[in-house]
């Protein structure tokens, strides 16, 4: 038993233990307020696979520009530097955080968060690098950028074709595992972890 | 009888949800994750009203003003938002003239009439479905991002063409303006409380607006 407050209307309301996929709803406005079996492990591989898959994403051509036969690969880091050229620096940076900076920001900042309490130890700056994360939170639009080229692509199909690549099944990846930590994360279970380590 | 946190003096932190007992206005942190807390007060209307005009008066230029300029084979043609669309349309595009219309035109516009509609709720104490308006809120919180689709696909556009040397692609005023009124208008839902919306109603007859 726990009681909490609705983050949507304010609600008190007192939890029972949930099951494995079972959801607290606040009974006043419906917001969710706890999801059962939250497991700390799966979390952390996620995590590990994720920051991989983040490497993987940046290291190889994300697509090919194909203009009458004459092709031109280009990694993700390259289109928000194109932007740079062109004197768009406004959008190079919106593109640069969105895609990739605040991905990395958001893995780096959960292993530091997680790692630690693997060997029960408490997090160095524990409750900055969780304001931290929350902060950065909003800047993440991975499935935005996903649909954005593929818009690109029908754009420019009179003029040229954009093919997929490698990267490309890496950031889709990232994209889901980014999702499935966001909806595992849940800072209450964390913090009553952190609280064992003490 | 209220039975909301902030009758029993209670405060759930934002970021770790732990509830702490809070007598005073003063900032306290937060006794799990020393977060700053403050009681809730009156409602911060003024601040999410301003941001929300401003994305108004910037809805007008990012619709007027050409998003893009593509010059292609001596042919020069400016883009607007809704050209973009109607362009999708004439080309038999269906799917994506759907999307594109979704992204940046109903989602901004709906954003903004529904943050509008919820500010005037709490500003003239409507208390009625209260629930369906914390459900409204949620649908726009949930749909802002997706409005930067087409600001994405400019910059993406700007960017491959100059590898491509088919053409030349410049951002227009347009595209910024659209930017800002995105970003402004989540900036407007992030500041937006949607216990204001309960809290105004706190002391009318309970039960009405459950």
């Amino acid at each position: 038993m726990m009681k909490k407050a609705c983050p949507d209307c304010d609600l008190l309301v007192t939890i029972t233990p949930l099951k494995h996929n079972e959801r607290a709803l606040c009974p006043r406005c419906d917001a969710v307020l706890a999801r059962g079996g939250r497991s700390m492990d799966s979390i952390f591989a996620l995590i590990l696979s994720g920051l991989l898959l983040w490497v993987s994403s940046l290291a190889l051509p994300i697509l090919t520009l194909d203009v009458n036969g004459v092709q031109q690969p280009l990694s993700l880091w390259q289109t928000a530097f194109a932007m740079l050229d062109q004197e768009a620096w406004l959008l190079a940076i919106l593109v640069a955080m969105t895609s990739f900076v605040a991905p990395f920001f958001h893995l780096a900042m959960m292993l530091w968060l997680f790692l630690p309490l693997r060997f029960e130890r408490k997090p160095p700056f524990v409750g900055w690098a969780f304001r931290l994360l929350y902060a950065n939170q909003g800047w993440m639009m991975l499935e935005v950028f996903f649909l954005s080229l593929l818009v690109t692509a029908v754009k420019l199909a009179d003029s040229a074709q954009l093919l997929p690549g490698w990267s490309l099944l890496a950031f889709v990846a990232l994209m889901l595992v980014m999702s499935a930590i966001q909806l595992l994360f849940d800072p209450d279970v964390y913090w009553r972890a952190v609280e064992q380590c003490r | 009888m209220s039975l909301t946190a902030l009758s029993h003096h209670l405060v759930p932190c934002p970021y770790c949800t732990q509830l702490n007992r809070i007598e005073t206005d003063a900032l306290v942190a937060c006794g799990r994750c020393g977060s700053a807390l403050q009681r809730r007060g009156a409602p911060k209307l003024l601040s999410v009203w301003a941001l929300l005009l401003a994305a108004v008066i910037l809805y007008v230029p990012a619709n007027l003003l050409p998003v893009m300029t593509m010059v292609s084979l001596g042919r020069d043609s400016s883009n607007t938002l809704m050209g973009g669309v109607i362009h999708f349309v004439q080309t038999g595009a269906w799917l994506l003239a759907l999307v594109v219309f979704v992204a940046s035109i109903l989602v901004p516009l709906s954003k903004i009439v529904v943050l509008a509609g919820l500010l005037l709720s709490v500003q003239f104490r409507w208390c009625a479905r209260l629930r369906d308006k914390t459900r409204l809120y949620r649908l726009i919180e949930f749909m802002g991002k997706w409005s930067m689709v087409d600001v994405f696909v400019i910059a993406l556009l700007v960017a491959l063409v100059q590898f491509g040397e088919f053409a030349t692609i410049k951002a227009g005023a347009g595209s910024l303006s659209f930017a800002a009124v995105v970003l402004l208008t989540l900036w407007a839902t992030s500041i937006f409380d949607t216990r204001w919306l309960w809290d105004v109603c706190a002391d009318k007859q309970g039960g009405e607006h459950v």
